[in-house]
């Protein structure tokens, strides 16, 4: 088989404050129903000031490459909201983790970053530029969320997740099989900051505040986001020669529960293959995927080597889908998870080595056995 | 053109089928809330919709206030398009 990208660690940062519908509806006129009937999600997390995407994206890289079990030749950040609007997040994120002078650059492309960037490490991998490439999607949402608007502030959190790819082959758990991506410039005032860029530096005090806060056209997003990643998932099978029917394991952007049922009923996917956890952490936007594979995989529910699909779409207007085989890791967190809270207070890029517990696809036959690709 | 009564039952099958909606709840001036659909859920009917009858429905076409016979007003002009 030719060479592959392959997933070989996997890693998580959440921010401990955990904000729940109940807190939102205090202070906003919106309440647990309607948020949960509307999005599906029960809380999300919240960055202390002070912790930036930079942050979340240093422990959830160094998770991933205590998962994987080694050093990354690359990184690859996914992000909305950068540290800075210069420089680039992800070299002061390499620094931090210790990679000095290995290539390192953001990609910029909303909820469909992780997507994206996952697909240009892997393109990386096969073209030999680099052997071992660390994709992470890290995003601090509740920077660029306007806290009055109730659209959009119950629907999002912060965090971070992280891939460590190894170069590889195809038959093997956790190989890239096949992408597609695409973009529609048209639709990019549908998700959108107005002010901040260069069209709009927004130096003048005279610019609302609000013009500063992500804007999203919910009706048109939930539209195009159905029908953009149904297509590209239905794409992405094609190429790799993959019916619906044979998926195991379902995993999309965690933009809305309502949009991820649609997709999934689209496609042809049972319930019992999709996979997710908007419930517990909002849209995390770049960083969604990458937590919903990590949290996935600790509870061991999907089997090595099972066809997966991942897809996702985002302002741009941007969208992407992967299959992938499901790989054979055991994800860390930093901070790690515990039974009794599910994040210990720990510095969002604390250093603690996370224990690593054993899958139940690991235990025999007899007491777990998952269905066969 | 298609005929009111044609979009009527297209419409009246699309909520039965997709949104598991009883037929003898809806009447001519049930509102599509009172037929359980939320705005979301409209977002969706507009998309089933535009599939079903080959349309080219706005995304604000449709609203939860709407009366079926309003909805069917709308597909009416969709469809003379």
């Amino acid at each position: 088989m030719s060479v592959r990208a392959v997933i070989c660690g996997l890693g998580a940062c959440l921010p401990e404050h955990v904000v729940t519908n109940a807190d939102l509806a205090a202070r906003l006129d919106t309440s647990d129903d309607w948020i949960r009937t509307r999005t599906g999600i029960r809380r999300r997390r919240m960055v202390e000031p002070g912790t930036s995407t930079g942050d979340l994206a240093v422990a959830a890289g160094q998770a991933a490459l205590e998962s994987g079990g080694g050093d990354a030749d690359f990184v690859v950040l996914a992000t909305t909201t950068p540290d800075h609007p210069c420089p680039a997040t992800a070299p002061e994120v390499a620094h931090r983790l210790g990679l000095d002078e290995v290539p390192a650059v953001d990609v910029a492309a909303v909820c469909s970053g992780f997507v994206y960037a996952l697909a240009l490490a892997e393109a990386l991998v096969r073209a030999g530029t680099c052997q071992r490439p660390l994709v992470i999607g890290a995003e601090v949402y509740t920077s660029i969320v306007d806290p009055q608007d109730r659209d959009t502030a119950v629907i999002f959190g912060d965090g971070a997740g992280a891939a460590l790819l190894r170069r590889g082959r195809g038959g093997e758990p956790g190989a890239v099989r096949a992408v597609d991506l695409g973009s529609a410039g048209a639709g990019s005032d549908l998700v959108t900051v107005p002010v901040g860029g260069s069209r709009r530096p927004g130096r003048s005090e005279e610019v609302p505040p609000e013009q500063r806060y992500l804007r999203m056209r919910g009706r048109e997003v939930y539209r195009q986001a159905v029908h953009r990643m149904t297509v590209s998932a239905r794409t992405v099978l094609d190429r790799a020669g993959w019916q619906p029917a044979s998926v195991r394991a379902f995993v999309g952007h965690q933009a809305n529960q309502r949009i991820l049922d649609s997709v999934s009923d689209r496609l042809g996917i049972a319930t019992r293959y999709r996979y997710g956890n908007i419930a517990e952490v909002g849209n995390t936007a770049a960083a969604s995927i990458p937590l919903a594979l990590a949290d996935t995989a600790a509870d061991g529910r999907v089997r090595p080597g099972a066809p997966t699909v991942l897809t996702a779409f985002g302002g741009g207007l941007t969208w992407g889908s992967v299959a992938v085989t499901w790989p054979d890791v055991v994800p860390v967190y930093l901070p790690p998870k515990t039974p009794t809270s599910c994040h210990a207070p720990q510095p969002a890029d604390a250093s603690v080595p996370a224990q690593r517990a054993p899958q139940p696809w690991r235990l025999p036959a007899s007491i777990e056995s998952p269905p066969a690709p | 053109m298609t005929t009111a009564a044609t979009l009527r039952a297209s419409l009246e099958q699309m909520l039965t089928d997709k949104f598991q909606v009883d037929p003898a709840t809806i009447t001519d001036t049930s509102t599509l809330t009172d037929l359980g659909l939320d705005s979301l859920a409209v977002v969706e009917l507009i998309d089933f919709l535009d599939a079903g009858l080959d349309l080219r429905l706005q995304d604000d076409a449709l609203h939860p206030a709407m009366t079926v016979d309003e909805a069917v007003a709308v597909l009416r002009q969709g469809s003379a398009t």
